[in-house]
């Protein structure tokens, strides 16, 4: 199996499709640099890559190599220092209901009970209070919530808190799902039932996804597609197609497949982190 | 911006506008660059008004203020007001702060004081403290001691209460740490508990520092001597109603002046001693 | 923040029937102390608690107490919300621009041991004898706690919540009313809290320099007729109503603020 694995790609994008099939995303020799201490920092360096429509693509990196400043320019809430990011052919110009952010804490209001945070974006957009509730019903329907519609924030446990910003940003109606290593915080357990929870999702959405994790394991289950990203400057080193099956479910987890795309990547972000983990053990995130 | 390439002229362009950029970011990083030349320019405003279009008699300009502020500090009046109001202040803010760190670090460590003090402070908490001064007046007259009484009692408050919270809110596995290093009760107090309590303890005594200059003025203000043994607040209200305005307001710069100076140096000394304290753990 | 040994121990302390009982002793003992000097002295110099207690009664009776207890508490309030007002603006504007909070936050933290109070005689130039100056001197005074409350409140909203806000599309109006204020409340509530005793003091002080109506009046009054039952019947008076406006104010934080007592998990 380890045929299907594509060489590590130092830049670049690995279009198959033909140029008359426009990528829904093309980010195109994008870089991000910033100064602090009076030293300018290479967030980004040349990043480049087409994502198709449909597409679960997992951006994978050690911490600071810059994965979430690629998101946040992305989602419009950051501006690159260079290159183009066009969606559908257009730049994009800040933040928008297209890309439906989703960060690494709920970032639910605790002052808005469940039903009133999912209900909130439509309530923003101009719906009449009852048919936002009702929407809001069914969304948190989707992500296993009913029933939780009147409780608070506080009183729910990270995984449950973090359905309900799924549901939520779901109600935007997004082309493309942005998510910022949104199961970072959850217990091990918690994160596989949410990994699980998450494809079955998604694999009836037809929704884009591009997924931010530092977890191998995490990247190659969830996506069709891995990227995986060095540090200093951030850059991408490799571009992977995951050829797992559909749908995936815990059988996929034990699938031989599985340990031997971990084994590979293991090694990539070795090589590249390896020696520079010992020199800089900061990160540059804020 | 984004999604626009970015080609040569314009990071050219850029960079050039980044000179603008870092002179005001270097201000706005920095916050008193701002706030100094607010402050500068409102005072010439001020003045400017003041020399041009004119203003009420007993209004000053600032020159005017620092002028009349010179005359009087080289007459001696100034400091004669200036150093009966700050001595109420030093007696008033050091037996009133003393005894609430005092008791408050008792009652702290000690469960069974700190409940008995319990009751009477909060029950005499919510009173405004200014209204001790007439009673007192009744027993002492409006003299020196009444006016110490008065402040001292208002001092107590924060300073009883913020080392009383210090103390109870010091984290309890640094104290276990102490007993299982086998420190006995007093070195776990003197080098444990004290050393932990002692940034809120010290924001309590900033707090009485504050209520001290307000309880001086309003003590002063309010049934005033005459004389120098007015002090700053009894002064400014006896030129109000004999239209000594730039007596009036040279007192006011001075209890700003002095309001001022003291919270500041009071911060620089919090400032060496905190250092010193964290150098010395550092040691041990 | 919560040490849950130490809340742990709190609630124990507050269970046992020990200690509250220690507290209710301290409060009777202080009062016993106040009873036998006023009883062994017997001058009207000391009344005693009863005295005191009747002294209450009849300036209730009387009217007095509610004539000028009204006017106090008018001017007060009006100060309060005044300056409620004025120091929510300032500190939403000190939190959203930078520009606004390089000015005001080292102006409010030099000034702030400045007392207000010497601004009075300057006031009453002004605006003359009256409630103007009281007013004013209520707003400058209780402006910081609120500016500086809501400042720290509107600073605590997170980068992710305002950019969820710009994701979902939320206008600057919208995400003030159902983001900044809701994050802000909290510590808008405690600069209310603080802001509160400050009122009581200011407004009292003023009215016991040179005044004839207000209940800073009525203890000068009492004063200059050598009646000290009176003088502490309204200081009774006072404590009592900023007792109640704590209270009050925390309640209100208490129903307001509902989703901080939840549980946490």
């Amino acid at each position: 199996m380890s045929g299907n694995i594509h060489a590590p790609l130092t830049s670049g994008t690995a279009t198959m499709d033909p140029p008359a099939d426009q990528p829904q995303l093309r980010v195109a020799s994008l870089g991000k640099t910033f100064s602090r201490n009076r030293k300018t920092v290479h967030a980004l360096q040349d990043v480049s890559f087409d994502v198709p429509r449909g597409q679960f693509l997992s951006i994978l990196g050690p911490s600071g190599c810059g994965k979430s400043t690629l998101l946040h320019i992305i989602g419009g809430f950051e501006q690159a220092s260079s290159g183009s990011l066009l969606l559908d052919g257009r730049p994009v110009a800040g933040p928008g209901r297209d890309r439906g952010m989703m960060f690494q804490q709920a970032t639910l209001f605790p002052w808005k009970t469940i039903e009133s945070n999912v209900a909130w974006p439509f309530i923003v957009d101009g719906h009449k209070r009852g048919e936002a509730r009702e929407r809001a019903h069914e969304l948190l329907a989707t992500v296993g919530l009913s029933g939780f519609e009147r409780s608070y924030p506080a009183e729910l446990s990270g995984g449950m808190r973090q359905r309900a910003a799924l549901a939520r940003t779901l109600g935007l109606s997004p082309d493309i799902l942005l998510m910022d290593e949104p199961f970072g915080a959850l217990d091990a357990q918690t994160r596989e039932l949410m990994q699980e929870e998450l494809t079955r999702i998604w694999e009836h959405s037809g929704l884009t996804v591009i997924f931010i994790t530092h977890d191998i394991d995490e990247a190659v289950f969830l996506g069709d597609r891995v990227l995986v990203m060095g540090a200093r400057p951030g850059r991408i080193i490799a571009d992977v197609d995951v050829e797992l099956g559909r749908p995936r479910g815990t059988t996929t987890k034990k699938d031989p497949q599985m340990a031997e795309y971990h084994s590979h990547f293991w090694e990539l972000i070795r090589q590249e982190a390896g020696p520079q983990a010992d020199r800089n053990g900061g990160s540059d995130r804020s | 911006m984004t999604g626009t390439a970015l080609h040569q002229p314009q990071a050219v362009e850029h960079r050039q506008a980044r000179q603008g950029v870092a002179a005001s970011e270097w201000m706005l990083e920095r916050r008193w660059p701002v706030a100094l030349a607010g402050a500068v320019t409102l005072l010439a405003l001020w003045q400017l008004y003041g020399s041009t279009v004119g203003l009420p008699e007993y209004i000053l300009t600032p020159v005017e203020i620092a002028r009349s502020a010179a005359e009087l500090t080289a007459s001696g009046r100034l400091v004669e007001l200036a150093s009966a109001s700050l001595r109420r202040l030093v007696f008033g803010f050091t037996i009133g702060t003393a005894t609430g760190v005092l008791l408050g670090l008792l009652s702290g460590v000690s469960r069974k004081l700190g409940d008995l003090l319990d009751g009477p402070v909060s029950l005499t908490y919510p009173i405004p403290k200014i209204t001790f001064l007439p009673i007192i007046a009744i027993w002492l007259g409006f003299s020196d001691p009444a006016r110490i009484i008065v402040i001292a009692a208002a001092c107590f408050f924060p300073a009883y209460l913020n080392a009383h919270a210090a103390t109870r809110s010091v984290d309890q596995s640094l104290v276990w740490v102490a007993m299982n290093a086998g420190a006995g009760k007093l070195r776990t107090l003197m080098q444990v508990v004290l050393p932990a309590a002692l940034p809120r303890t010290v924001a309590g005594i900033r707090q009485a520092l504050a209520l001290a200059f307000i309880f001086m003025f309003a003590t002063e203000a309010i049934g005033s001597g005459t004389g120098t043994d007015a002090g700053l607040g009894g002064e400014m209200f006896a030129a109000r109603t004999t239209g000594e305005y730039e007596v009036l307001w040279a007192a006011l710069a001075t209890v700003a002046l002095l309001g001022g100076t003291v919270d500041a140096t009071f911060r620089w000394l919090v400032g060496k001693l905190m250092i010193g304290q964290e150098l010395e753990a550092g040691r041990g | 923040m919560a040490n849950p040994t130490a809340t742990a121990t709190a609630a124990i302390r507050n269970a046992s029937p020990g200690p509250s009982l220690r507290r209710l002793l301290g409060i009777a003992l202080l009062l016993a102390v106040w009873e036998l000097v006023a009883n062994t002295s017997g001058t009207r110099l000391t009344p005693t608690l009863r005295e005191i207690g009747t002294r209450i009664a009849f300036d209730l009776e009387t009217g007095m107490l509610w004539f000028h207890g009204r006017l106090t508490l008018m001017l007060a309030f009006s100060g309060l919300l005044i300056a409620v007002v004025i120091g929510c603006a300032t500190g939403l504007l000190m939190a959203r621009s930078r520009w606004a909070e390089a000015m005001m936050q080292p102006l409010l933290g030099a000034t702030y041991p400045i007392p207000r109070l010497a601004l009075y005689p300057i006031l009453i130039l002004l605006f003359g004898l009256g409630a103007a100056p009281k007013v004013t001197l209520v707003v400058l005074e209780c402006l910081y706690p609120m500016a500086l409350g809501t400042y720290v409140g509107a600073r605590s909203v997170t980068k992710d919540q305002l950019w969820l806000a710009r994701n979902v599309g939320a206008g600057w109006l919208r995400t003030l009313r159902d983001v900044t204020l809701p994050a802000a409340l909290p510590a808008m509530l405690t600069g209310l809290r603080a802001a509160a005793p400050i009122m009581l003091i200011v407004i009292v002080v003023t009215e016991m320099i040179g005044e004839n109506r207000g209940l800073g009046y009525m203890l000068m009054l009492a004063r200059a007729n050598f009646e000290p039952d009176g003088v502490l019947a309204v200081v009774a008076v006072l404590g009592v109503l900023g007792f109640l406006f704590d209270r009050l104010i925390a309640l209100l934080s208490k129903l307001l603020v509902f989703w901080e007592r939840g549980v946490r998990m």
